[in-house]
């Protein structure tokens, strides 16, 4: 019989209630996880967000180093470049030993000697070792270290491990009747490897071929790889280029990344700078400025050539450093005289006041005209050697009265214009943060005597020697002048300025000629074949304001050649040549003077120049 | 068969093939990769050995190097300058 089971369903008390209550906990469970998931991306781990730090942990910015450019010259010879070379790096803390002897054959190095040097390094804990640097790509060490870090090699390390127990021992130990003690043994695990811890990483080293003939000219750069003197300074930015940022999902076992970076910032690789520069001008310009002041004894010496339509062919400066020589650094070795000091040029300036008084009619500069040099003016005294002179003769003894007799003629605005056309006191935009324009005071201000001191080259005027002979390009542009020209393709001001007419500047450049000879005070500037044009200078030397009690003078000579349509344009500063002679006697001492220590460099320089440019004609082919 | 089916199998196979052609094309970047790598290495090789060989040859033609050699190795001198012969 089946018995009848009838379940009684009872009622439970606050079951809504309580399946309330559970269901609320769940939703404030689930709202709770969705917060955190929220939240957790923006939880702070140190200064960062996890997020962030996720972020940058996955992925990588990877630097692409800009190539700085090259500095060439006018022909695309190689002033300045930066070398991309080699070094073999180590770490001492991974190298084995085996690879050591190897290591040693490949790099050229005894091994005893670079055994103590990694165990050096290993007894401080370093990891990082250059063993060798600035190696060029073609060297066969490279080679060598390459095929080294591929080779393997049977490397043996020691290591404990378990003593192994033999069948029965291993047996009776499970089984559980013998018991025994895990003893360790050290042993030696040999299996061939590849080296770890040598690398070959890319370099660079700016070089400078031309040593120190262009070292004040080209500048420097500092262990930064900045650029902080001469043209390396100026043109850094453009030089330098602009690194390249990438971001990559990378890790450090694989390249996955491929082709998948994205670019920070673009990569743009230095530009060359070309200049008007000819190295080979320039090493004869540097060579005899080097050999003036070793035998006059002077304390430095500059010098600068152009061409006749204003481009700079050479700019050298001595005493002089080799930039390639890091060891050495005086900062005067790397000044560029040419443009950064500012003086009184003499009697370099004493063409320009006869050319303006040509100009202004106020001489003929005929032969039969003659000028009295027996008055006293102002402080210039007569000396007993003239009388009378002609313009030819006051050029060709660069005589000091006779110059101011002239500029008696000139009003002191006529000579300020001139002045001021021929560029006096105005930059000439080379290399604007090295060069010092000089000064030409305002005529309003100018007494009498700093009119006569004009005339002669001092007074109220101060100017580089770069400016100078930039003033001397009237001669070989019919009485104009060009703006100065260093780097090729830069926009330069076109304009020719005119500042005294072709006749005037035909009569003087042929005086000029007449200075460059026997009878002139540039007679140690004459080249046998050569016609020569040029002009001597000596002035006392102004130091801090005053002019030196010592007697320290600074010798100058403005030259050009050919005299008739001149192709160089050179001038000479040396500062306190100590030691000069006579030219009749080589032993006999003299006071030093433009005549027979400036014009001596400017012989030497120009001759070479000459002789090596074949489309200019011998006088006896002409 | 079912139209599911079929659509399942033509999912599946499709799958299949999307994987292979993924590793593929992953392997073919890879290798590409790499040759781009070698490309930039040769031509970083290049352009060092050209800049080596500007800078070597500018070394060699400045006038220093030319008088050096000139006179050590060549034996030449400065050619002294005689102003008058005696007849």
């Amino acid at each position: 019989m089946i018995s009848k089971v009838t379940i009684k369903s009872t009622r439970v008390q606050h079951f809504w209630n309580r399946q309330g209550f559970v269901r609320y906990i769940f939703v404030l469970l689930l709202l709770g996880f969705a917060y955190r998931i929220v939240s957790i991306h923006n939880l702070s781990a140190g200064d960062i967000s996890l997020q962030q730090r996720a972020i940058n942990q996955s992925s990588l910015i990877v630097t692409d180093k800009a190539r700085r450019g090259d500095i060439l010259d006018r022909n695309g010879e190689i002033l300045a470049s930066n070398l991309m070379l080699k070094r073999i790096v180590l770490n001492p803390l991974k190298i084995q030993s085996e690879f050591i002897t190897r290591l040693a054959d490949s790099i050229g190095m005894p091994f005893g000697e670079l055994e103590t040097i990694l165990s050096e390094k290993r007894k401080n804990n370093r990891g990082y070792l250059v063993i060798k640097k600035n190696i060029a790509i073609t060297n066969p060490i490279i080679g060598k270290v390459e095929e080294l870090i591929k080779t393997r090699i049977k490397v043996c390390r020691e290591k404990n491990t378990e003593k192994k127990l033999s069948l029965v021992d291993k047996a009776l130990s499970i089984l559980g009747i013998k018991k025994y003690k895990t003893e360790y043994e050290t042993v030696s695990d040999c299996s061939p490897e590849i080296a770890e811890g040598i690398a070959i990483e890319n370099d660079t080293k700016r070089y400078y071929p031309k040593g120190a003939s262009l070292a004040p000219l080209i500048g420097r750069m500092n262990h930064d790889n900045e650029g902080i003197s001469g043209i390396e300074g100026e043109f850094d930015k453009v030089l330098a280029g602009q690194n390249g940022k990438r971001q990559l999902e990378y890790t450090n076992t694989s390249n996955q990344s491929y082709f998948n970076s994205k670019s920070l910032s673009d990569l743009e690789h230095g530009q060359n700078i070309t200049l008007t520069i000819d190295s080979e001008i320039q090493f004869h310009a540097f060579k005899a400025l080097e050999n003036s002041v070793a035998f006059h004894e002077a304390e430095s010496g500059s010098a600068i050539v152009l061409s006749a339509n204003g481009e700079v062919l050479a700019m050298a400066n001595y005493p002089a450093d080799d930039p390639n020589n890091k060891a050495v650094y005086n900062p005067q070795h790397y000044r560029n005289r040419v443009l950064a000091d500012k003086v009184e040029p003499g009697s370099t300036m004493k063409p320009f006041t006869m050319l303006l008084a040509l100009d202004k009619n106020r001489i003929t500069a005929t032969d039969d005209e003659l000028i009295d040099v027996t008055k006293r003016i102002g402080h210039i005294r007569p000396d007993k050697k003239y009388k009378q002179m002609t313009i030819k003769k006051i050029l060709e003894k660069s005589h000091n009265l006779g110059t101011v007799n002239i500029s008696e003629r000139l009003t002191k605005e006529e000579m300020y214009s001139a002045w001021s056309a021929l560029g006096f006191g105005y930059p000439l935009g080379l290399i604007p943060s090295i060069e010092n324009s000089g000064s030409l005071r305002h005529y309003s201000s100018w007494g009498d005597v700093d009119k006569r001191a004009l005339s002669f080259g001092h007074g109220p005027m101060e100017t580089n020697l770069a400016q100078l002979a930039r003033a001397y390009l009237v001669f070989a542009n019919d009485g104009k002048i060009p703006s100065l020209k260093l780097i090729d393709g830069v926009n330069y001001d076109k304009k020719y300025i005119n500042v005294f007419s072709s006749n005037s500047v035909d009569k003087i450049s042929t005086i000029l000629d007449s200075v460059v000879s026997d009878k002139g005070s540039g007679y140690r500037a004459q080249i046998d074949g050569y016609s020569v044009a040029g002009k001597t200078g000596t002035a006392e030397r102004v130091i801090n304001g005053v002019y030196s009690k010592k007697g320290e003078k600074r010798t100058f000579f403005v030259g050009f050649a050919p005299a008739k349509k001149p192709k160089y344009i050179m001038a000479v500063r040396l500062d306190y040549p100590k030691k000069c002679f006579t030219s009749w006697n080589p032993e006999l001492r003299n006071r030093c003077e433009g005549s027979n220590s400036a014009s001596m460099t400017f012989k030497e320089t120009m001759e070479d120049i000459l002789t090596n440019d074949s489309s200019i004609k011998l006088l006896s082919d002409s | 068969m079912l139209i599911r089916t079929k659509i399942n199998i033509a999912l599946g196979l499709l799958i299949i093939v999307f994987s292979i052609l993924n590793i593929i094309w992953n392997h073919q970047s890879r290798i590409l990769y790499k040759e781009s790598m070698n490309v930039k290495t040769n031509n970083h090789r290049i352009i060092s050995i050209h800049k080596q060989l500007l800078s070597e040859y500018s070394k060699k033609i400045s006038g220093d190097e030319i008088q050096t050699n000139a006179e050590l190795e060549l034996g030449m001198k400065t050619p002294e300058k005689i102003k008058n012969i005696d007849l």
